[in-house]
């Protein structure tokens, strides 16, 4: 088990509201602004591709990486975060 | 081509259940992932289609024997560089028109199905890609030559002595 960010923890912690979408984990001012350009401006417009996609790892990762270009641990840390975000929000 | 874009939503739905690829509800912003899912999972249909399709011809004891043979020799042919050719594989050679030898005997029809086979695989599984291979080997042969002309230099010196 890898230790989670102070992101990651900080993402968690409470309801995503207006959050922008580097505020996710993972997902600095470079893949930020790739989501952006391609409509995903906020983190909750991420957390809709997330469920739309069944909240499933692979696809997510895939989708992911397919939109902005993610590498593995990025991926990793976008989909621990949103998941752990829905287990306690959603 | 099966053009997947002007398929309907309900269409890549129903293709991603056929091929059992597990999905989401197929709207906008899912559509390019489950087009590009499906395509991976057409091609990798055909290919496997087209090696069952192989084994199914041979069913004589050849089959094991050569079967076992071509994956070493696919793994051999696209690993080699030009100077291993000139050393050591001639152990490998016989065994290539060993192999080859029966099934042109066997019927016409059987030897393109292999042949094709044969100049794919080498190609897909190239590392590093030939004009590289090219440079590096003018390199090498570059420097050797001036090896050998600085060499070529010093023989008269020796002569004397």
């Amino acid at each position: 088990m890898s230790s989670t960010s102070q992101k990651h923890k900080d993402f968690v912690a409470e309801p995503m509201g207006e959050k922008s979408v580097m505020a996710l984990a993972g997902i600095g001012e470079v893949l930020g602004k790739r989501l952006e350009e391609k409509g995903f401006d906020k983190a909750y417009v991420v957390l809709g591709q997330f469920l739309v996609l069944r909240k499933d790892e692979e696809l997510f990762r895939e989708w992911l990486k397919d939109t902005c270009g993610a590498n593995i641990k990025q991926q990793g840390d976008c989909y621990s975060c949103l998941r752990e975000w829905c287990d306690s929000f959603l | 081509m099966t053009m997947l874009s002007s398929k309907s939503n309900e269409e890549i739905k129903r293709m991603l259940d056929d091929y059992g690829i597990k999905h989401g509800p197929v709207v906008d912003s899912t559509r390019a992932l489950y087009e590009k899912k499906l395509r991976e999972a057409m091609s990798k249909h055909r290919r496997t289609q087209v090696q069952s399709d192989r084994t199914y011809y041979r069913e004589e004891e050849d089959v094991t024997y050569v079967q076992h043979h071509r994956p070493q020799l696919y793994d051999d042919v696209s690993n080699r560089t030009w100077s291993d050719y000139r050393g050591m594989d001639y152990t490998d050679e016989p065994a290539i028109y060993r192999t080859q030898a029966p099934y042109q005997n066997m019927s016409q029809a059987r030897n393109l199905p292999p042949e094709p086979h044969i100049q794919k695989t080498p190609e897909k599984t190239r590392l590093v890609p030939v004009w590289l291979q090219i440079l590096v080997f003018l390199i090498v042969s570059g420097l050797l030559y001036l090896v050998y002309i600085n060499m070529e230099s010093a023989e008269p010196e020796k002569r004397l002595t």
